[in-house]
């Protein structure tokens, strides 16, 4: 879902995802190589993302990846998945503020 | 969607482009990384390391993603290709794994694709189920042919009255002299009712079939011919119909060419008397009977189809009453009924016993295979043990050390296979060249899909039956003992030891049980061989003529072998040639009972009171001394004899006829062509069916009495090969127009009577022997491997001063241990084996003592021999270094 709302802001290559989800989660999530590989190669199985070589913002070839039509409704999906969990888990966190 | 992307991936070039590409792109990602870091302020080496550090890494990043593309590919990959290497380092124990295990597969796939063929695979024809093929049985000749072919005015009153069939037909052989045109060649065929092909369900491939009104008396004469005769005579010309068939000098109207498939049943799968050639390439319509009797010419071969809605039991009762009927109408003074078989059952028949033994000894072999590598595989697996054991001490899941595990065995299972089917293909080729001929659709014999799919699915077990027994013991290896333990495993292995011992208990006794069983069939085999035929069968040879139509009086064609015998008399080297309606070993023909003076009935036989049949031969003067029948008493049939009505008899026929008395000069009839004929001479017993069984009662008469349109002679010589040709030549000199005759030596008759039964016992005695080997090599291979496991304990008892004799003694007895066991298993099994196979038997017993001592000897020889060379070994270990090895 990271790598999909990173993406839903515009096309990046895989170190631009690591570093956009490190800084808008100020410093909290580092996606490691080892994770964030698979998880590109995984969505673009799926058809949620293409990827094709292009050049960087720094005169770097390398693979650049965009979000699909698919994936953009994925996203749509999890982040209202995502967000009746969290209510769902804040409603037993915090029973009165929500009721208020 | 995911799938079809993966499977695009596994383009060829695909992957290894794609994984590159990957390569490329972290890179690509890395230095971004590092440039990051560089930017930061960093100095170049610190940059790296933070990029490094930053990006995670490299190599996990890879191989992940490879497994998002190919799950559990690259686990797979490494199992099998570590398998391969393992295989690839024992190449003595993947050959022989590899090779018996193709003697399995081989061995089971050919004989599937035999039984498939033969025996399941259903007929040509439509809805063969509803076909049945009827015999009628006559009580008072039971005794000698429980049913015989059908009378032909029964089966016309059948047609007419019986209401439980679609349609009957009736068929009756009728080889011709085929002389449109070229040299004149006979040609088998059948003259067959009209509605043969309709209630056959088979479609011409040109043309038509016959029409309901053609087998009538005055419809003209129309042919309908095979795919065969039709590419030889017609070179496969599509316009054929309307062309002419000239047989025995008759023009014959072509109306039809069946198709390729078209089978028609052999003489030897409709039962005794039934008269068939032995291929049928032309049909004719079946227009009137050889005979309007009610009570005798039981020749023709029926079949029928059934009605839908009734059962074979429904039609067969039917006919029975109708049976009655006619017993009661025409006075037959006997009992009548009939026999039914379903056609599909017919045709194969007789080769189903010997294809199931064939098919038990297939099965045996593919166990003693299974449990042979079982065995060698428990051996290595106890090398790998310790592999393992760190491997699950590791936290490998057991699932998985036992898939790696089966990884090699599939792998050798695989290969086996395919070699076996390869060996298969090749077995089934030889088969159909050197095989008994009387097989039936032997040639359309193939490696089909049906049969592949048997061989993957028979390999694909053999591979889990032998794989799983070392597979799971070594998943459940017990990472703490075997790892203490070291290489000195002694309390897990003896268990292991013991399996074996038990696996080649069994493995032995199912080489016992198939040896026993060869060796009943070889001893029977060799029972029968010498077997007094009642003549000599060296420099014999059989000459076969078929007389065009044009001889058509007795006289003429007597005329004929008289002068054949005349002119193959002067060919040098000949001692005798006489005239004889059939040789020995080609059947019974002209069976009759026999009439004597002073009775109108036939004689009876003084112990059973059954009617005596006899045999009837028409022969020339010489043809005692052509085939080396004795003469007992009396004189043979002489030139002289043209005016006198005389017979020569067997001397069985005499005990049965004339217990105690004088023969000659008794006067007998039997049949057309012996009618109040003197006995003039007794002459030696003859095989006229099968060396197995009794010699048939004869009647010799003279050929000048009753000579047929196909006869042969019988010409003994002392000539060499180029007797055939000379004989060729004499023959149509005397009239060019004769088809070249056909010639057999006496000694081919007899192997060719036991072809079957020899090729049985061969096929058994390949199996036997097979398994033979399998056992020593299993006996072999467990008594190294205990040696290599009690090294130590050997070694110390040479220390304590143990001599190398009793250190071999010792070993060579606990190897024979398991063997004794499976021995005696095995001789029980055999005997029980023995009844199964009784009918196959002769002149042994099921259970014949000579046959399994000499099997229990060569067994334990063999078992002895194999124990030898690890005994050997054995008191060969130095007991010094083994204990220093500690």
């Amino acid at each position: 879902m990271l790598v999909l709302r990173t993406l839903a802001l515009g096309p990046l290559h895989g170190y631009g995802v690591a570093q956009a989800i490190r800084r808008s989660t100020g410093e909290a999530i580092q996606v490691e190589a080892g994770s964030l590989y698979p998880a590109l190669q995984r969505l673009e199985l799926q058809g949620l993302v293409t990827a094709k070589w292009d050049v960087s913002e720094r005169n770097q070839r390398t693979r650049i990846y965009r979000l699909t039509a698919a994936g953009r409704k994925r996203l749509q999906a999890e982040v209202s998945r995502w967000e009746d969990f969290v209510r769902a888990v804040s409603l037993v966190l915090h029973p009165k503020t929500i009721e208020d | 969607m995911i799938w079809l992307r993966r499977l695009l991936l596994w383009l060829p070039g695909r992957r290894r482009a794609r994984a590159l590409e990957l390569q490329e792109e972290l890179r690509a990602n890395l230095s971004l990384a590092i440039q990051d870091a560089a930017e930061s302020g960093l100095s170049p080496e610190e940059a790296s390391r933070q990029g490094h550090r930053d990006f995670g890494s490299l190599t996990r990043a890879e191989e992940e993603s490879r497994s998002v593309w190919f799950p559990g590919w690259d686990t797979l990959s490494q199992d099998v290709r570590f398998a391969l290497r393992t295989l690839a380092k024992t190449p003595g124990f993947t050959t022989v794994a590899i090779l018996s295990l193709a003697l399995g597969t081989g061995a089971a796939t050919a004989l599937f694709s035999l039984v498939d063929t033969v025996v399941i695979k259903p007929l040509t024809y439509r809805e063969p189920g509803r076909l049945v093929f009827v015999r009628e049985v006559v009580p008072p000749l039971a005794h000698i042919y429980p049913t015989l072919p059908v009378n032909f005015q029964h089966f016309k009153f059948w047609r007419e009255q019986a209401r439980s069939f679609e349609g009957l037909a009736a068929i009756e052989n009728g080889s011709a002299t085929m002389d449109s045109g070229g040299e004149p060649e006979v040609v088998g065929g059948a003259y067959v009712s009209s509605n043969l092909f309709t209630l056959l369900g088979v479609e011409p491939q040109i043309g038509r079939t016959f029409q309901p009104d053609e087998d009538q008396p005055a419809s003209p004469d129309v042919a309908v011919i095979t795919d065969g005769l039709w590419r030889r005579k017609f070179g496969g010309s599509r316009d054929v119909a309307g062309q002419t068939l000239r047989l025995d000098g008759k023009p014959y109207v072509v109306i039809g060419v069946l198709p390729l498939s078209f089978r028609f049943p052999k003489k030897e799968d409709l039962g005794p008397l039934a008269h068939l050639s032995e291929r049928s390439e032309f049909f004719l319509p079946l227009k009137q009977a050889n005979s309007d009797g009610w009570g005798g010419d039981y020749d023709y071969i029926v079949f029928g189809r059934l009605r839908r809605d009734l059962t074979a039991a429904g039609g067969a009762a039917e006919l029975n009453l109708i049976e009655q009927r006619i017993a009661a109408e025409h006075h037959l003074n006997r009992d009548l009924h009939i026999k039914m078989w379903p056609l599909q059952e017919v045709m194969g028949s007789p080769v189903r016993t010997s294809l199931t033994v064939l098919l038990a000894a297939v099965l045996l072999l593919v166990l003693i295979v299974c449990v042979n590598l079982a065995n060698l595989l428990l051996a290595r697996s106890h090398a790998r043990a310790r592999e393992f054991s760190l491997r699950i001490a590791l936290g490998a899941s057991r699932g998985r050390l036992l898939l790696s595990a089966m990884v090699e065995t599939l792998i050798l299972a695989v290969a086996g296979g395919v070699l076996g089917v390869l060996a298969a293909q090749a077995a089934l080729n030889a088969f159909v060249h050197w095989g008994p001929v009387d097989l039936p659709r032997l040639d359309e014999v193939r490696v089909d899909g049906r049969v592949l799919a048997f061989a993957f699915v028979v390999s694909m077990l053999c591979g889990v039956l032998f794989g799983l027994l070392p597979a799971l013991r070594l998943s459940r290896a017990d990472p703490q003992n075997a790892l203490r333990a070291g290489t000195h495993t002694i309390s897990g292995s003896r268990h292991g030891l013991q399996l074996r011992e038990w696996l080649v208990g069994a493995e032995v006794s199912l080489s016992t049980l198939l040896l026993v069983l060869a060796g009943l069939l070889l001893n029977s085999l060799w029972h029968v061989l010498r077997v007094d035929r009642g003549f000599a069968a060296e420099q014999a040879l059989e000459v076969r003529v078929s007389l065009p139509s044009r001889y058509q009086s007795v006289e003429q064609k007597a005329e004929f072998f008289d002068q054949a015998a005349g002119r193959l008399r002067s060919i040098p080297g000949v001692r005798a040639a006489a005239a004889s309606s059939r040789v020995p070993l080609t059947g019974e023909s002209n069976v009759n009972h026999v009439i004597l003076d002073g009775s109108d009935d036939g004689a009876l036989d003084p112990v059973t009171k059954q009617l005596v049949m006899v045999n009837v031969r028409f022969v020339g003067p010489e043809y005692f001394s052509a085939l080396g029948i004795p003469l007992l008493r009396g004189r043979a049939i002489e030139s002289a004899d043209r005016d006198r009505n005389v017979v020569v008899v067997s001397a069985r026929l005499t005990a049965k006829l004339w217990p105690g008395q004088n023969p000659l000069g008794k006067m007998i009839t039997c049949g057309s062509g012996v009618s109040r004929a003197e006995v003039v001479g007794v002459v030696g017993d003859v095989h006229s069916t099968q060396l197995e069984r009794d010699p048939t009662l004869m009647i010799y008469a003279p050929f000048w009495k009753r000579a047929f349109q196909v006869s042969g002679l019988v010409v003994r010589s002392s000539a060499g090969s180029g007797l055939a040709a000379d004989v060729r030549r004499a023959i149509q000199s005397i009239d060019p127009g004769i088809p070249a005759p056909r010639m057999r030596t006496m000694g081919d008759l007899v192997s060719e009577s036991v072809a079957g039964r020899r090729f049985q016992m061969e096929v058994a005695m390949a199996f036997a022997l097979s398994a033979l080997l399998l056992a020593a090599l299993g006996i072999y291979g467990v008594v190294a491997y205990g040696i290599t496991l009690r090294r130590r304990e050997l070694g110390i008892r040479m220390a304590l001063g143990a001599r190398a004799a009793s250190v071999r003694r010792m070993v060579v007895r606990q190897g024979l241990r398991p063997v004794a066991v499976g021995l005696v298993v095995g001789m029980l099994a055999a005997v029980a084996a023995g009844q199964l196979i009784r009918t196959l038997l002769f002149g042994v017993s099921a259970t014949d003592q000579w046959t399994f001592a000499a099997i229990a000897s060569v067994l334990g020889l063999v078992a002895v021999l194999a124990c030898l060379f690890p005994a050997h070994a054995a008191a060969r270990i130095d007991p010094a270094g083994v204990l220093r090895e500690d």
